[in-house]
């Protein structure tokens, strides 16, 4: 009999963890407690236990019929709380209210993300104006009046005979005016050129110009920095060619390329120099003692690489359908 | 430049196939644009030579660019390494020359050839002028085109009968001088325009373009040639002035080899004579030229090219590289070299530009990485605005505004139809577009066309922004512009429009963010572009602006729902954000709430009766809560209800309740006192 009791106690445990139908709950309850139920059904039993087990049966009876009701009750507590949870349920395929925050333009983030490179590089962000004079803008760095040199950067002149920046190296200019080597710098910022609007000019663009000058800083160095800079831009497996080139404030002077498979041919995306040592002077820093190396960068160039955008003056129309995707 | 490859193998051996040669021309600093016809003998290799390379704009120049590339030597026609005597003038072949102006004419050669007759030149001088993108005129024209592109030296011919007095007079022209041109345009020439004349009239306008009056026709008998050093700045000018670009003028302006001028006029004469007969009756006449003094060798140093380039180098290598290129080089000890460039190559002037041919040749790719140190000056650059323009550009995105870029240069018409006069913007001088006329005074033009941009692509909702430079006399000012438009919620859940007290709210967050205490909005003075406007400032002035754009001008621009601008002025933020925040202890007793409604006159200002409030209750009461305004049923027309959270707080325990409704008592008093509110 006292198996049975503990039979009787397993089953009923099973069962109600399976039941989920408050309706059947009271059947079960019958089924187990009831008059005619199990448990009086085998209590009933107790007239064939021998004597001496009798005191011990009993204790046994008592204890299993409290355990069956304890779980009766807790399990309709269980179910009638869950009743409840029902019926104000939160249906969590609605769509969700809180507001979502804005999109930086992609010219930002491609910027914050070179930004970011040349940081942990040891780089200190600046800038300077756009708004500028001959002298930061050609003079100081080595681009003389009336010289061929200049049909590279044909520059819009103000009324008040001022002149807007066409690069960002006036700002080398402006920090090296100001302070002395040991100097990491760069001086994102917008520049403008008289140009025809086409799918890849635009009369404003953005530029990205970088500087070191210190003791002894030689072309492996710039070869250094910008092959890890293009590497981490564009991925670990860039392939990254160095080119010589010309700019009259650098000497010598490279273009970086890289190879870019989607279009299979290696696209320039860097210049980049030895300081001359004409800028250096200009700005009384010694260039037997001091070298360095300068270089700049196109950032709506590199959006349009990046992020696969054909025309650059889809950055410029503010259309909310293109700058939220980025 | 065009390169033919078929011409570049009269002086030097290629085996290279022309694509391998590109490369190597590529990556040696001759880029190449593309290769035309690669593989057969028409192949031409297209290449962009920079301003500072004018030796490469000849097809000689090339050639010793590839012979340093491949070791080969290249070989040149005779005429290039004899010097040529200065012939004496005769009598029955005299012009007199007469340079008025040696600083724009340092050099003028004259050679008289006779006889010629005027007829097509050869094929193969032909076909290699095709390739090299001329037209075939006639032998003698062809003759000077063909020595233009082989050296590099413009040539110019005459017809010797049209000079006038047997005379050629190199001077600036006079104001108003005309000049028929070879074009058929008859030129107004202003007074500093170097120019060839004979005794009457201007025949040429110095290396940019000859001139009709002495043009070589089909029946031109006797020939003037001339080759000469014209001043790069007299003929970049002239050409800029007059609009006129020749091969001519693009080889002066960058000057020539200066070695080539007589050597030129020689090869020329003897190609003349071979394809037209006639001949050289003067001799090179040249009787005005005084050779220049040798210029001084360039100074290497082995240890400084090792410092720079950062790849160690042989002597032996260096001055074999340097040769290649045919420069002069001596041995001065095992740690310098002296060198001296040829004469075409006067972009080589100093030590570094030494490295730079060295090192190009070698081979950009034989250096290899180091990333550098960084080392910390005393005084390491700082700029707060450069990094902080980036902060508040994020810090905005964060609070859900999207960044727009709008053109700094805008047209006169935006300017106008934004509310702006043309007066107060800067005006570009030199402009060839109306749309980039003005720099603009404001950013609102900019974001107002964005708007429209976008609500006339259905647009619903817009909360946008731009950080930007604007220019107001003469000053350049960096500025934060804000909009918001059309609706602040818009779900299943919540549905609200944006109103001017959003944007309010934004500012206010990013002035707090700039750690700008105390700032006060207060109503600003009619501004016809907005129809409710207020600024916000502090002692030291006017921080900034937000306002709902006039209905006028929202109407014009056909926008359907208010439109909320405003603007931060940055300029000076960025130097204050405080870098050191010192806590305050947080209260240790709790604070006391009790709400306060009454119905006032809609003239008297929130910001009054706050402060009543405040002063009334100082120093208990720590913060005044406009929770709600109602205007209509049971409040009389020109009065407002509103009501107010107020806040207690006392640092050395609690309130007792009689002193909170002395407090509360005081602070109605107040302001029945001053405004007479109505309690309700």
């Amino acid at each position: 009999m006292i198996e049975a009791l503990k039979q009787l106690e397993a089953e009923a445990r099973e069962e109600l963890s399976a039941l989920t139908d408050p309706q059947k709950l009271a059947d079960l309850k019958v089924k187990y407690l009831g008059r005619k139920g199990l448990f009086v059904s085998v209590s009933g039993r107790i007239s064939e236990v021998p004597n001496e087990q009798k005191r011990f049966a009993g204790q046994e009876m008592n204890r299993v019929k409290q355990v069956l009701e304890t779980l009766f009750v807790s399990r309709e507590e269980a179910l009638r709380s869950a009743d409840i949870e029902v019926s104000k349920k939160t249906d969590t395929t609605m769509p969700s209210t809180f507001f979502a925050p804005g999109n930086l333009h992609p010219l930002t983030q491609v910027t914050l993300d070179v930004v970011g490179i040349f940081e942990r590089l040891g780089f200190t962000l600046v800038e300077g104006p756009e708004v500028e004079t001959e002298h930061y803008n050609f003079e100081a760095l080595n681009i003389p009046l009336n010289h061929p040199a200049r049909d590279s950067f044909d520059t819009f002149y103000l009324d008040n005979g001022k002149l807007l920046r066409s690069q960002t190296s006036t700002v080398q200019i402006r920090v090296m005016e100001k302070n002395k080597p040991p100097l990491k710098i760069l001086a994102p910022g917008k520049v403008f050129r008289p140009d025809a609007t086409d799918a890849t000019h635009s009369f404003m663009f953005h530029q990205i110009e970088g500087l070191m000058v210190d003791e002894k800083v030689s072309f492996a160095d710039l070869k250094g920095v910008l092959f890890e800079f293009a590497r981490e831009f564009f991925g670990p497996k860039t392939k990254v060619r160095f080119r010589p080139h010309f700019f009259p404030f650098t000497e010598p002077s490279a273009e970086i390329d890289i190879f870019f498979p989607l279009k299979d041919k290696w696209l320039e995306i860097l210049g980049a120099g030895m300081v001359h040592p004409h800028v250096l002077k200009a700005v009384n820093i010694d260039p037997e003692k001091y070298t360095g190396f300068a270089f700049g960068m196109g950032v709506e160039r590199l959006a349009m690489l990046k992020y696969g955008v054909e025309d650059i003056r889809q950055f410029f129309e503010n259309d909310v359908r293109f700058l939220r995707q980025f | 430049m065009k390169l033919p490859v078929s011409w570049l193998k009269k002086y030097i051996e290629v085996k290279l196939p022309a694509q391998k040669l590109a490369d190597k021309l590529t990556l040696s600093g001759t880029k190449v644009e593309e290769v035309l016809d690669s593989s057969g003998d028409g192949a031409v290799i297209d290449i962009e030579v920079t301003s500072n390379r004018p030796d490469c704009l000849s097809v000689m120049g090339l050639a010793v660019e590839v012979a340093a590339i491949t070791g080969k030597k290249a070989h040149f026609p005779k005429a290039y390494s004899v010097p040529e005597k200065p012939a004496r003038p005769r009598a029955n072949t005299a012009v007199s020359i007469h340079i008025e102006d040696k600083k724009g004419c340092n050099r003028y050669t004259a050679r008289i050839l006779k006889n010629v007759q005027v007829r097509p030149s050869p094929a193969e001088a032909q076909r290699l002028l095709t390739l090299a993108g001329t037209r075939a005129i006639s032998n003698v024209v062809d003759a000077t085109n063909y020595v233009l592109y082989e050296c590099g030296q413009p040539m110019h011919a005459f017809d010797l009968d049209k000079i006038h007095g047997e005379h050629i007079d190199v001077r600036r022209s006079k104001k108003g001088e005309k000049f028929l041109g070879i074009d058929g345009i008859e030129y107004t020439l202003d007074e500093k325009t170097l120019v060839i004349a004979d005794a009457e009239r201007v025949i040429a306008i110095a290396g940019v373009m000859g001139g009709k009056l002495a043009e070589v026709t089909d029946s031109t008998k006797n020939i003037l040639l001339e080759s000469a050093y014209f001043d790069p700045g007299s003929v970049r000018q002239a050409s800029k002035k007059y609009k006129i670009s020749t091969e001519s003028s693009y080889r002066f302006e960058r000057g020539v080899n200066p070695e080539h001028i007589a050597r030129a006029s020689k090869r020329c004469a003897e190609l003349i004579h071979e394809w037209a007969g006639g001949e050289d009756v003067s001799g090179l006449l040249d009787k005005n030229f005084s050779p220049k003094k040798n210029e001084k060798p360039i100074r290497l140093r082995m240890d400084r090219l090792e410092e720079a380039i950062g790849l160690r180098l042989s002597q032996a290598r260096v001055v074999s590289i340097l040769k290649s290129l045919s420069f002069s080089v001596k041995r001065s000890g095992k740690d310098s070299l002296w060198v001296k460039p040829c004469a075409g190559r006067r972009d080589v002037a100093q030590e570094v530009d030494l490295f730079e041919e060295v090192l190009r040749i070698e081979g950009f790719e034989r250096v290899g990485h180091r990333i550098p140190a960084t080392h910390y000056s005393e005084e390491p650059v700082r700029d707060a605005k450069a990094t902080g323009l980036l902060k508040l550009k994020r810090y905005m995105a964060s609070i859900g505004f999207d960044e727009i870029m709008t053109f700094s240069l805008l047209s006169g018409k935006k300017l106008e139809q934004a509310g702006f006069s043309l007066s107060q913007a800067h005006r570009l001088v030199n402009t060839t577009s109306a749309e980039q006329e003005y720099f603009r005074p404001s950013l609102l033009p900019g974001m107002l066309e964005a708007v429209l941009f976008n609500v006339h692509r259905k647009a619903s909702s817009l909360k946008l922004f731009e950080v930007g430079n604007r220019l107001i006399g003469g000053r350049e000012e960096t500025v934060l512009a804000a909009c918001l438009y059309g609706a602040a919620d818009e779900n299943w859940a919540k549905k609200s429009s944006t109103s001017f007290y959003d944007l309010k709210g934004a500012l206010e967050n990013i002035l707090d963010r700039f750690g700008v205490r105390g700032a006060q909005w207060q109503t600003a003075g009619s501004d016809s572009r907005f129809s409710a406007i207020a600024d916000v400032r502090e002692e030291a002035g006017s921080l900034g602006f937000c306002g709902e754009v006039a209905s006028a001008l929202v109407q014009r621009w056909d926008i359907p729902h208010a439109l909320y601008y405003g603007e931060i002025l940055l300029e000076n933020l960025f130097e204050r954000t405080p870098s050191w925040t010192r806590i305050r202890p947080v209260p240790r007793y709790p604070a006391v709430r009790r709400d306060i409604a009454f119905i006032i006159d809609n003239r008297v200002s929130v910001k009054d009766l706050e402060a009543a409030m405040r002063n009334a209750s100082s120093p208990y009461l720590q913060s005044v809560n406009l929770f709600d305004q109602f205007m209509g049923k049971n409040v009389p027309d020109g009065k407002r209800s509103l009501a107010f959270s107020l806040s207690y707080q006392k640092e050395d325990g609690t309130f007792t309740d009689e002193e909170i409704q002395n407090l509360q008592k005081k602070v109605g008093d107040n302001l029945k006192r001053l405004y007479q509110v109505e309690f309700r």
